[in-house]
């Protein structure tokens, strides 16, 4: 919950921003609620009230205003469904579909900010994911598959369905083990060549050679 | 998770686009493939297209380019 006046920015984007330039709100200021339930009272009040204001100062052939609630789809209900036992995964990038609709217990993911694991009942999210090790549990411990994911993102949704899309996915078994190795050490060699000259673009180019093939160097187990 | 970690990527100070930069990161893992399959990565590469210049509603001469000719010579065999 946010102390009132904070939150005028994420109002205006909300049915109810009239609140942050009316001069006297019936109700006083109100922030966008933590809780889904709270917002909506918030937003179905302020709608009345708004409506009930507008009625009095509106010529009697105006139209109400619509809201940009009217045109957003309602977000499907999830709470007090029973959380499904097993994870939908769906896996795609440009060129194949690695697995679709797979029921699975555990995915890992490597995303930017750290590590993390998707299992059914995941808070909805989504991720960026960094070059790294994908591990799909389809069954936890035992049926195990691991893909190195060039890079990406994940959306975990609330229906315990988990879409990641990468332009590049393998199977660890076919990554060649030596160009790992003397990739990591010709784009060691090549960052330092052109931090000598100070072209930040070509920096940056080598600094995601050294990131991608220390990954997958640690992915192939060097 | 916070998304300023991914906002301030040192890719992104030194300007380059999101696209670039996973595409530069697949191509890394692309090359650090072992054979049969590096060879079939580097088929799905192949691109062309064909133009024609067109005089009095005819095409004249129509000219195929090649964007990758390495990968589409792979393709063909």
């Amino acid at each position: 919950m946010r102390s009132p006046g904070e939150g005028f920015g994420a109002d205006l984007a909300s049915d109810h921003y009239w609140l942050a330039v009316s001069t006297s709100p019936p109700g006083g200021l109100r922030c966008i609620s933590t809780t889904a339930v709270r917002q909506e009272e918030a937003v179905k009040g302020s709608r009345e009230e708004f409506l009930e204001q507008f009625k009095k100062v509106a010529p009697s052939n105006l139209a109400p205003p619509r809201f940009i609630g009217d045109f957003v789809p309602k977000p499907a209900k999830v709470e007090g469904t029973a959380v499904p036992e097993k994870l939908t995964f769906n896996f795609y990038v440009p060129h194949d579909t690695v697995l679709n609709k797979s029921q699975v217990d555990l995915v890992l993911l490597p995303a930017v900010t750290g590590d993390f694991g998707v299992m059914p009942g995941h808070v909805p999210t989504v991720a960026q994911l960094r070059p790294g090790v994908v591990t799909v549990h389809k069954e936890l411990d035992k049926d195990v598959q691991k893909y190195f994911v060039s890079s990406g993102f994940a959306f975990i949704h609330a229906d315990s369905t988990t879409e990641l899309c990468a332009v590049e996915a393998v199977k660890l078994d076919e990554l060649d083990v030596d160009a790992v190795r003397s990739g990591l050490q010709e784009y060691n060699a090549k960052l330092a060549a052109v931090q000598a000259k100070g072209d930040d673009y070509e920096i940056a180019a080598a600094q995601i050679g050294v990131e991608v093939y220390s990954a997958l160097n640690s992915a192939v187990g060097g | 998770m916070s998304s300023s970690a991914a906002a301030s990527s040192y890719w992104r100070v030194a300007g380059m686009s999101y696209l670039k930069y996973s595409n530069l990161c697949a191509d890394m893992v692309r090359a650090a493939l072992k054979e049969p399959f590096k060879t079939k990565a580097k088929v799905r590469e192949a691109v062309y297209y064909r133009t024609a210049q067109w005089k009095d509603g005819q095409p004249v001469k129509q000219v195929i380019v090649d964007l990758n000719p390495e990968a589409t010579a792979l393709s063909k065999k």
